[in-house]
């Protein structure tokens, strides 16, 4: 049993390349091993900013022995099939034997023995083949060399067994040794090993932690370290945190302190400032407001204990908030509805006009969704609608794009716009996925939902339909938005009308192309609505209810699925249902057609009974169904009483009787319970 | 360190001695306006070709977007590059980047000197490459760039190209916060010449040329003229000549987009046009060297 580790070791490979990379290299030297028919009890992948690796421990020193017979063609096969098996098998005609299989004729059978080899052999050109066919997301060349990778390859580590494993590239040529290297500038020498354990050990004597989930936990514990005793917590960042670490061999974390007089900037501000410019952490107190101090995660110890380096990294966060400052400043003064003069030269979409334009569609819209929807009055939402883009030509903006609507929402406060509105600025992008915030305020609800059907529609207008691999402009996610804003809000509203009435902001849109339009769109939020709904209800449920002939409703769609779900979980409901399914196969099997006519006085008891049930429950329904998110629960309670009658009409009464006017009048009272129940719920295709 | 070597001048002095030393030639900026070193016909046209190739220089360069009327302590529209091109790219060149930064003064073991993914582009001479901008204490002080594509040319071999941002790094070495209160000379009292003498007066005439007083339809047609002729000399087989052409339209082009007349439609399409050129300028030149 001998160990077997690799080490590839570069100029600093981008962090957020790394855990796809390490990753990427333990499956592919799983495949490997297991193509080779190599065991082993343990493998591990590791990476960091200049080391890629991988360690297999428990590995033979030989490959086992293979023997296999394989199944060859018949023995009449064409003499080139032949000839071909025997060249792949490698062995002579004669050295096969000829074995019928059960009927399907007689086979050439070849017996193959294959010696195992040296696993380090073995290895050797696994290392080669890796290398050729590693797949990072960008590569590059350097020097003279053909060879392509994420940044220059400057040395490579191979052992078993404890002795170095001999590997040479060829272009460049590099030739592996047991040698490594320590921190870049605490450590720089070479460094000898003869296994993984020490490998681990020598390094961190060395300053470099090789493992990431260990420099990560370093880092934390760092954190809570300093943090410890003070008022002050961790603004948690996991995507920061992964990417720092990808940054740093030997972590050291710091604190700055940020000057008051930058702690007048919105807290977005600072955040944003610290984490996209410089990678700092930020800190918060109790009760969660930002704290003026910093966390830098270096890379470095230093002899006056990082004195200089929280020096320089203040006095960049300075100049970078005093930067900020200066935004705010120019940002401020100018009213808010100025900058849409500005939009006009901001493309939404080259098909699709002007920001500018959108903002004035989405005044339209939200007007027109107002009589669907009274969550606003018209001032207010037009008013809205015309600031909702505005801060896109602030300066604020333009250096930090993700505090889009939150630069324009405290611009808005600070000039004495309406609170709603302000807050409508904040939120209308939202909610971008699945676990995001989703507004709830009324104003906010009306703008996210214009804002959304109208890049949906227009998209779609324009024939711009995502594929199963690309969805640049996000439709999927939008699409996901408009369902969350309908259902969290409890919106009634019917998808033709939502679309219809983006539609018609669209001035240079064709009247004729509405309706293929409309179709479009409403398919592709029906399927993401079938995609949202899937982990909550069963499959035939959902397609039941959102299937073909869909209304467009999805809050009623929800509500209808959420009662059936409660219904079908008793008895009375299955009962009911089968009793349904029963009624919709003998109308189809049936051989005639009645006009739905019935004749009372041809019935019988059972009849009788049924008939006159499904009176009072048509009766009752009436006034359930004719609101457009029906009481579900209600009309579940109503349906219900049908399951008895049905059951005795069933037991007692023979639908296919001889005398067709019978037959006529039985089948025209089952077509009424059909049409009862299904004018009730979804019951086809449950 | 002297406060001479810690001067302005003092780095620049330096780093050429430094590179000097290295073989590199040190050549003098070029003598047009132009928005990054990377223009410069040593750097841009030499990264092509198979020949071997050392240069070091000092570029002014102007990017008049960038212009604060001297109002912002760090972005200028007028500034400095130092700028290195090393071809093929030398096996130690990270290690010779660090020595040229002791050279000046940065002290790795007490300061964070990191290498942090940045893959540059230019997109008006079709150029590309992959590398790191590079901290020193959180300030970004260098662009390091492996050249993969010059005018849509596959580089071979690879150049690395280092540019030092020499403002931002004489903050970080002289410990100050705002570009024109820099040491010049290195004197102080009486004798004393700041950054801010040498540049603050031009720094706020330049930005109201560039956002208020360039006449728009002069620099529009001469944008044609330009292109145009660029062409012209590209059929005289004149590449050096017509790639000036190119810098110019590169030049005018950057001046009509810090007024804000190019909208964003036709954004892409100017940036096209200095492109086309920049590659015609590259092929030709290839050619008169005689390298297919």
């Amino acid at each position: 049993m001998a160990e077997f580790l690799l080490e590839i070791f570069s100029e600093e490979i981008p962090a957020r390349f790394q855990p796809l990379a390490q990753e990427h290299l333990l499956t592919l030297a799983q495949t490997k091993l297991k193509k080779l028919s190599l065991e082993y009890t343990s493998i591990q992948a590791f990476s960091g900013p200049r080391r890629l690796g991988l360690v297999v421990r428990g590995l033979p020193l030989h490959q086992p022995d293979m023997h296999e017979e394989r199944k060859g063609p018949r023995i009449e096969a064409a003499s080139q099939a032949i000839q071909g098996f025997l060249a792949s098998a490698g062995v002579s005609r004669e050295e096969c034997t000829e074995i019928e299989v059960d009927g399907k004729g007689t086979f050439l059978f070849a017996k193959i023995s294959k010696k195992g080899e040296k696993t380090e052999k073995l290895l050797a050109e696994m290392i080669q083949e890796i290398i050729q066919e590693f797949h990072w997301p960008k590569t590059m060349r350097w020097g003279s060399y053909a060879m392509a990778w994420a940044r220059p390859i400057r040395g490579i580590l191979a052992l078993f067994e404890g002795r170095a494993l001999p590997v040479l590239l060829e272009d460049p040529a590099i030739l592996s040794t047991h040698t490594t290297q320590g921190h870049r500038f605490l450590s720089p020498q070479a460094i000898e090993v003869k296994d993984f354990s020490e490998y681990e050990k020598k390094l961190e004597e060395n300053y470099v932690i090789v493992d990431g989930s260990k420099r990560q936990k370093k880092i934390l514990d760092q954190i809570h370290h300093l943090l410890e005793g003070k008022d002050l917590y961790l603004k948690e960042d996991p995507g920061l945190l992964e990417e720092v670490t990808g940054l740093v061999e030997w972590p050291r974390v710091l604190m700055g302190k940020i000057e008051d007089r930058f702690m007048t900037l919105p807290s977005e501000v600072l955040m944003t400032s610290m984490k996209v410019h410089q990678r700092y952490f930020s800190l918060q107190d109790k009760k969660g407001t930002l704290a003026p101090f910093f966390l830098v995660v270096s890379n470095m110890e230093t002899a006056d204990k990082g004195h200089q380096i929280v020096e320089g990294n203040e006095r960049v966060l300075r100049a970078r908030l005093r930067d900020a400052i200066f935004f705010w400043d120019q940002d401020v003064k100018v009213p808010l509805h100025k900058w849409n003069h500005a939009l006009k030269n901001r493309i939404f979409h080259g098909e699709l006009g002007s920001i500018q334009e959108k903002g004035e569609r989405l005044a339209g819209l939200g007007t027109t969704l107002l009589l669907q929807l009274p969550l606003a009055d018209t001032d207010e939402a037009q008013e809205a609608a015309r600031l909702l883009k505005a801060d896109l030509a602030t300066a604020m903006v333009g250096e930090f794009p993700e505090l889009q609507g939150i630069m324009g929402s405290y611009y808005a406060k600070a000039q004495g716009v309406k609170a709603s509105v302000a807050q409508a600025i904040r939120d209308h992008y939202a909610p971008m996925g699945p676990n995001d915030f989703c507004p709830t305020a009324p104003l906010s609800v009306l703008m996210a939902l214009a804002d959304k059907l109208d890049t949906l529609v227009g998209f779609f207008g324009v024939g711009i339909f995502p594929t199963a691999s690309k969805d640049p402009y996000a439709l999927r996610r939008t699409a996901l938005g408009i369902i969350r804003l309908i259902l969290e809000n409890k919106l009634d509203a019917s998808l033709p009308d939502l679309i219809g009435a983006a539609y018609a902001q669209y001035g240079f849109f064709k009247r004729e192309d509405q309706a293929k339009t409309t179709t479009l769109v409403q398919e592709f939020i029906q399927d993401r609505l079938k995609v949202y709904f899937k982990p909550l209800f069963d499959h035939d449920l959902i397609n039941g209810v959102v299937g073909e002939g869909w209304n467009g409703n999805i809050l009623k769609a929800h509500e209808e699925l959420m009662a059936l779900r409660v219904f079908l979980a008793e008895e009375e409901g299955q009962n009911l249902l089968k009793a349904y399914k029963r009624v919709a196969n003998i109308l189809k099997q049936s051989a005639d057609v009645t006009d739905g006519t019935i004749d009372p006085t041809l019935f019988e008891a059972p009849e009788i009974a049924l008939y006159e049930t499904l009176q009072g429950v048509q009766k009752e329904l009436g006034p359930l169904l004719g609101s457009s998110i029906p009481e579900y629960k209600k009309i579940f309670g109503v349906l219900g009483r049908l399951a008895s009658p049905l059951g005795s009409f069933f037991d007692n009464i023979l639908v296919q009787a001889e005398d067709p006017s019978l037959r006529l009048n039985r089948l025209a009272l089952l077509g009424l319970v059909r049409q009862t129940m299904l004018k009730a719920a979804s019951f086809e295709g449950l | 360190m002297t406060e001479l070597s810690r001067s302005f001048q003092g780095i620049i002095l330096n780093l050429q001695n430094f590179w000097a030393k290295q073989g590199c030639a040190i050549v003098q900026p070029y003598d047009m306006e132009i928005g990054a070193g990377t223009f410069h016909p040593a750097t841009a046209l030499r990264a092509l070709g198979p020949k071997p190739w050392r240069v070091a220089f000092v570029q002014p360069c102007r990017r008049p977007k960038d212009g604060r009327y001297g109002e912002n302590p760090n972005r200028t529209g007028h500034y400095y590059q130092f700028q290195v091109l090393l071809k093929p790219s030398p096996e130690n060149v990270q290690q010779l980047y660090l020595d040229s930064l002791e050279a000046i003064g940065i002290d790795h073991l007490l300061n964070d000197i990191r290498f942090v993914e940045d893959d540059w582009e230019g997109p008006t001479l079709g150029a590309s490459g992959n590398g790191w901008e590079v901290w020193c204490n959180g300030a970004e002080v260098s662009q390091f760039t492996y050249f993969q594509q010059m005018g849509g040319i596959p580089c071979d071999p690879v150049s690395v190209e280092l540019t030092y941002g020499l403002e931002r790094l004489a903050l970080v070495i002289q410990k100050k916060e705002n570009f024109f209160d820099l040491s010049w000379n290195g004197v102080s009292g009486e004798g004393a010449i700041t950054y801010g003498d040498m540049f603050h007066q031009n720094e706020r005439e330049q930005s109201i040329y560039n956002f208020e007083q360039a006449d728009t339809g002069v620099l529009f047609r001469q944008f044609q003229e330009v292109e145009k002729e660029c062409a012209r000399l590209l059929d005289h087989d004149l590449a050096l000549p017509a790639y000036d052409q190119c810098l110019k339209a590169s030049h005018l082009f950057n001046l009509l987009d810090a007024r804000g007349v190019i909208s964003a439609t036709e954004r892409p399409s100017y940036i096209a046009r200095v492109r086309e050129l920049a590659k015609a300028c590259f092929l030709k030149d290839l050619n008169n060297r005689g390298i297919e």
